[in-house]
């Protein structure tokens, strides 16, 4: 099917692709310096270079090509392997292995990932208490800062940050991407509603059990973070139940149908967040005078958002993440980001701009320190044999 | 009227694409104020309670919480006291607990601070067992499970 | 026996049952898609099912005291049996009708027949099942109840402390205002699945170990 030329203004067009992009480039240096401009260190000034230019690049070639989901997708997958290596790395250097044992339990010592909001939300309300074993203010991914952090980046960019935030997401993203057609074609939408009657049945559990359920049993990100040690059956169970989660939900079954099935069908972070799209500014709009039903939409989107009833109510479900897949794949460009409460399939451009701010700024600020500590990591690798 | 209603669409837009940079950058200042907020503490359930007494002995410091029966709604009949031993730990720590201070010991602890050994001798009803016996960093804590038998 | 005193218990701890219920009947009113009024004769099935559990338990602790209470492997073990039950139950109404999955479809031609006339089946034997569960409030109560040392004082003493933790399942009915989401359906089969993979793990756990 022959593609429709873009509607956007920068596409093809050098001087104002580079024109916009001068604000970005101006976040991507402050953020990945974080107003460190120390670079005495030549291995630092390298990794900070690589990761400048990586950015910078992948923003330039996100409006000169008009195609937002394949850089995204880079972006996403290089958050989610370096999240993975520096965090393993840290947690071996400081305890000697990715488990953690009731030391660091008992002091209250782990980091609050976004996932526990789901589970803590019924006991604040009735307890005033947060059932998780971490630190209020203190120490790596302290709960408050954690929490300041889902919240605005709910109320900015919704469901977005599954795409374009999400430290794990990428992992589900990445083995997606791998081949060019599923082996397995069609998958039942009715997962789609499944993570949130995992969100519902977690919420309950944790707040009768006053413990984090999801963390405890089925957070299948446990793979590639951390875990607890093994010391008694009950415990060997749930570790078997986690690394099969990771190898059936992340890594098979997205590589076999190309879609994000943790993300779609398990995830209650997901759910959660699918409602913030209710309220969010920023959606995406189908414009029916040019769409023809083709459908492509539909067999693209990775988490099972675009149906046949969404193509006719002329925008995705709520449970869209944003990811701009179907807005590249769409032969007549029939789909675009949209600013709610303004001319629908009007704006295209500078609608696309103000979802791509923030949304590209929250990429670089969660990959830009890991993404240069995980180049020195790997050069040390490579020149010494070890990383630690 | 549709032209109208863009205004403010768009304004809030605007407003969504400072509030990541400004979420990120103000974030400590944030974190303190959420952390005001009254359900903002970590359930006494992972911090081991508050703690209502503590007294020196052989070198080391005892530290009894108060005994934490934590539920939804109310109290739970099951829970546990946190002991904290802190200071200089012997190799060999030998302690007789009176945990409600009734005057009548509940339970006595003999921990092996090399090998990690622990164990508990029970001395009164209350008790159910041992729930966890490790070190922290400097200090040593143990959780001993008992019931509610006064809470309502 | 101050019999006010079963009424106040259960209001004081009624919210840690439906914590401890809700994960049972909550899905069953979403997965069934029915209007206020049905789902008030529902969650009155479920209450009456937890009703018959609470009067043989009052029984049960009229004559033996709290000694039946006692953690012994017996006890744990029959608690471990009545939540592989409930698991059953759960799973199995989490695919009746649920058409939208594959199992779910093979699974019609086998129940469909049994639940299609009886629709009071899964509340009623949920109910029993999840008043069998020796939750915190429960133990409270058995334990106040058996100092009567008298039988009919101990089942009238439970029939309060019931009519006081059934307060809390007043709002679950009207769930059914969101009547005809097929997608709130959906999620309920689901969550009942999902509830019964919980309590079938729970209850061989209590009967393995």
């Amino acid at each position: 099917m022959m593609k429709q030329p873009s509607v956007y203004s920068t596409t093809g067009n050098l001087v104002k692709t580079l024109l916009l992009m001068i604000p970005m480039v101006l976040l991507v240096f402050v953020f990945i310096t974080r107003g460190n401009t120390d670079f005495s260190s030549p291995l630092k000034l390298v990794s900070f270079l690589i990761t400048f230019v990586f950015f910078s690049g992948l923003f330039f070639m996100i409006l000169y090509t008009g195609k937002t989901n394949r850089y995204r997708a880079i972006g996403f997958i290089v958050l989610a392997s370096f999240f993975a290596l520096t965090f393993i790395v840290n947690l071996i250097t400081m305890r000697g292995s990715m488990s953690f044992s009731n030391n660091n339990f008992l002091s209250c010592e782990i980091p609050f990932c976004h996932i526990v909001t789901t589970m803590i939300i019924i006991p604040a309300a009735i307890t005033k208490t947060i059932i998780f074993p971490g630190s209020i203010l203190n120490g790596f991914a302290s709960i408050a800062s954690m929490l300041v952090i889902v919240i605005g980046i709910s109320i900015s960019i919704g469901r977005g940050f599954c795409s374009w935030g999400c430290f794990y997401g990428g992992w589900d993203d990445g083995f997606s991407s791998i081949g060019k057609k599923p082996v397995i074609r069609k998958v039942n939408p009715a997962f789609k509603w499944m993570p949130f009657a995992i969100l519902l049945i977690i919420a309950l559990a944790s707040a009768a059990t006053l413990s984090p359920v999801y963390c405890d049993w089925l957070c299948p990100f446990k793979s590639v973070t951390e875990f607890q040690k093994v010391t008694s059956m009950e415990i060997f169970f749930k570790t078997v139940v986690f690394i099969s989660l990771f190898a059936g939900l992340v890594v098979v079954l997205p590589f076999l149908t190309k879609k994000r099935i943790q993300c779609s069908t398990f995830c209650p972070m997901g759910a959660l967040l699918s409602f913030t799209n209710k309220i969010n500014i920023f959606g995406l709009r189908i414009d029916k005078d040019k769409c023809t039903n083709c459908k492509l939409c539909a067999k693209t989107c990775p988490t099972l958002s675009i149906d046949s009833n969404d193509i006719e109510k002329g925008r995705p479900s709520f449970t869209c993440t944003k990811c701009g897949k179907c807005i590249d794949k769409c032969p007549k460009n029939a789909i675009h980001y949209h600013v709610k409460g303004t001319p629908e399939n009007k704006n295209h451009t500078l609608n696309r701009m103000l979802f791509l701010f923030p949304s590209f700024t929250l990429l670089v600020i969660f990959t830009g320190g890991t993404m240069q500590q995980g180049i020195m990591l790997l050069v040390k690798l490579f020149t010494t044999g070890s990383f630690i | 009227m549709k032209s109208l209603k863009s205004i403010p669409a768009y304004i809030w837009a605007v407003f969504c694409m400072f509030l990541i940079p400004v979420t990120f950058m103000g974030n400590a200042y944030f974190a303190r104020e959420l952390a005001i907020l009254p359900f903002m503490k970590v359930s006494p359930v992972y911090t081991g309670g508050d703690s209502i007494r503590s007294y020196k002995q052989d070198g080391m410091t005892v530290t009894i919480n108060k005994p934490v029966f934590e539920s939804l709604i109310g109290k739970s009949t099951k829970g546990f006291v946190q002991v904290k031993f802190s200071g200089k730990l012997p190799s060999i720590i030998k302690n007789t607990i009176d945990y409600n201070n009734d005057g009548v010991a509940d339970f006595s602890l003999t921990i092996n601070t090399l090998s990690n050994d622990s164990k508990l001798t029970v001395l009164s009803k209350n008790v159910t067992g041992l729930v966890v016996s490790s070190n922290v960093k400097s200090y040593w804590i143990v959780r001993v499970g008992v019931l509610n038998l006064t809470e309502k | 026996m101050n019999f006010p005193e079963g009424i106040l218990l259960g209001l004081s701890t009624g919210a840690i049952c439906l914590a401890y219920c809700g994960p049972v009947i909550i899905p069953y009113l979403l997965g069934e898609n029915k209007n206020v009024h049905t789902n008030f004769v529902y969650v009155s099935l479920f209450l009456s099912g937890r009703l018959l559990a609470y009067m043989i338990i009052g029984l049960i602790a009229g004559i033996a005291g709290t000694l039946f209470l006692q953690p012994s492997g017996f006890n744990i073990k029959l608690i471990g049996v009545s939540y592989v039950f409930l698991s059953i139950l759960l799973i199995v109404y989490g695919f009746h009708r649920f058409k939208e999955v594959c199992l779910g479809k093979t699974q019609i031609k086998v129940t469909s027949g049994y639940f299609k006339n009886r629709p009071y089946v899964a509340p009623l034997i949920g109910g029993i099942l999840t008043g069998l569960n020796i939750c915190p409030p429960l133990i409270l109560a058995v334990t106040k109840a058996a100092s009567t040392h008298d039988i009919a004082g101990s089942i009238l003493f439970f029939v309060m402390f019931f009519i006081g933790t059934s307060l809390y399942f007043i709002p679950l009915p009207f769930i059914g205002i969101f009547k005809r989401q097929h997608v709130l359906r959906i999620i309920g089969k689901f969550a009942a699945i999902f509830a019964g993979l919980i309590y079938l793990y729970k209850g061989l756990f209590m009967i393995i170990n």
